[in-house]
């Protein structure tokens, strides 16, 4: 399976490692994504004030619920779009056997056809094993 | 590798004849069409010297010479005329290549095609039986000549059929294994792939079906009966088996006999020979020769003598006999 990841997401959050260890996020492009709605700032303006660290741990959490969930419609956007590669090689190997047999047989038989000659007139059966299918000719009273 | 089966079909000496002839090598075609084409033009030339149905053949012309001394004949007629008293000397005088005026005499005076089914019966007096006359026959190698008595004539059609069949199944056996069939004598040599070649065998009773399947590795097969050409004379159902002994149509216990020897030849005369004798003498002189044959009785019996390599038998009233 392939997961496609929209590279504006990526583009979109910076996680970097300062150097007290303290991890910070911060944005440095504007998200393509759907912006806050109301009701969004609303429940932000609910939230208990004055806590950083509380604070990044809700964007962090946002931002990654928001990218999975343009990953899973991607995909199944992506989906609709080609059959998965793991459909593509089963359906062979579920195709009926004598279809894929008959080639070599045709083959065969081909290899071992008598042609017949110009002046032919009572000739046995095609000759796969036995050779002959039928009494070449007979021994009758004389 | 492709595998061409040539065949080809014409009519000779009263009768079908077919040649089969496999080949693995299409570079071949052009030699076995001319084979094909050769051995056309031998049962023909054959045909042509040896038919008593023709005035004009070499056989017809020794013939009209007997009492007249020794003949000079032709290569063919000497090997042909040889072999058929091989063939005598051999089976005791049961084949006797001399019983021509007795088949005359029996109706049989011109191609069987022509013959009238039914007639009155012969009022002249029956030819004195041949029995043992072939011995008075003098051949002389240094000249090829023979002296035919006056009282003797020559039918060599059987075993000049036989002769011919074996000769262009071992001419073109080189190019390929060959079936050559003429009328039901036929000789095989080679197999396809090791396999046999599937012969049927026909019902003596009824002629349009095959009552077993031969499958023939290497040899000839031969089969003769009574009651293939025959007709009536008066109240009698005469055919054309002559016994020697007797001068007059074979009157033994069987119907059919199909017989499986080396060479066409062999079998072609034991075929005969075997009606002839009836099943005792029969079934005796096929073991003596190591041959094979199924026979078939006229109350419908059938008997196999020997190996004879046969299958699918209708399963009614037969015996084996080894």
């Amino acid at each position: 399976m392939t997961i496609v990841v929209d590279a504006d997401l990526t583009a979109a959050v910076h996680t970097t490692i300062d150097e007290r260890g303290s991890e910070t996020m911060r944005r440095s492009s504007p998200m393509k994504t759907a912006p806050p709605t109301g009701s969004a700032k609303a429940a932000r303006a609910q939230r208990p004030a004055g806590g950083s660290a509380a604070s990044g741990q809700w964007w962090k959490a946002w931002v990654l619920l928001t990218s999975l969930g343009v990953t899973v419609l991607g995909w199944v956007a992506f989906s609709t779009g080609e059959p998965p590669v793991e459909n593509a090689v089963v359906a062979p190997d579920t195709a009926p056997r004598p279809t894929q047999v008959a080639p070599a047989r045709h083959m065969n038989e081909l290899e071992q056809t008598r042609p017949l000659p110009q002046s032919a007139g009572m000739l046995p059966a095609m000759p796969q094993k036995p050779v002959f299918q039928a009494p070449v000719t007979r021994t009758r009273r004389s | 590798m492709t595998t061409m089966l040539h065949e080809h079909h014409f009519r000779a000496m009263n009768t079908g004849v077919g040649v089969w002839v496999w080949s693995t090598d299409a570079e071949r075609t052009s030699m076995i069409r001319a084979g094909m084409r050769w051995a056309e033009g031998l049962f023909a030339g054959v045909e042509a010297e040896l038919s008593r149905f023709r005035s004009t053949s070499a056989l017809s012309r020794l013939n009209r010479a007997a009492g007249h001394g020794p003949q000079e004949i032709s290569p063919t007629l000497w090997t042909v005329l040889v072999a058929a008293l091989d063939a005598a000397h051999e089976s005791g005088g049961i084949y006797d290549p001399t019983v021509l005026r007795s088949l005359e005499h029996a109706g049989y005076d011109r191609s069987f095609d022509a013959i009238e089914p039914i007639g009155p019966e012969e009022l002249n007096a029956p030819p004195a039986p041949t029995f043992d006359a072939w011995r008075r026959i003098r051949l002389d190698d240094a000249t090829r000549s023979v002296d035919l008595p006056g009282d003797l004539a020559l039918d060599l059609g059987g075993i000049a059929k036989g002769w011919t069949v074996d000769h262009v199944a071992l001419a073109l056996a080189p190019l390929g294994p060959v079936l050559v069939d003429a009328g039901g004598d036929l000789r095989v040599v080679g197999t396809v792939d090791g396999e046999p070649w599937p012969i049927g065998v026909q019902e003596p009773f009824r002629p349009e079906r095959d009552r077993a399947l031969v499958r023939l590795r290497s040899g000839a097969l031969a089969t003769s009966s009574t009651g293939g050409r025959r007709w009536q004379r008066g109240d009698r159902i005469l055919h054309h088996v002559i016994d020697p002994r007797t001068g007059t149509s074979a009157d033994g216990d069987l119907y059919a006999v199909a017989v499986h020897a080396p060479d066409a030849i062999t079998a072609d005369v034991a075929a005969k020979v075997v009606l002839v004798l009836g099943t005792g003498g029969g079934t005796a002189y096929v073991l003596k020769r190591d041959l094979s044959a199924l026979l078939t009785a006229t109350d419908g019996r059938e008997m196999v003598v020997g190996n004879f390599p046969h299958q699918e038998v209708v399963p009614h009233a037969s015996f084996h006999c080894a």
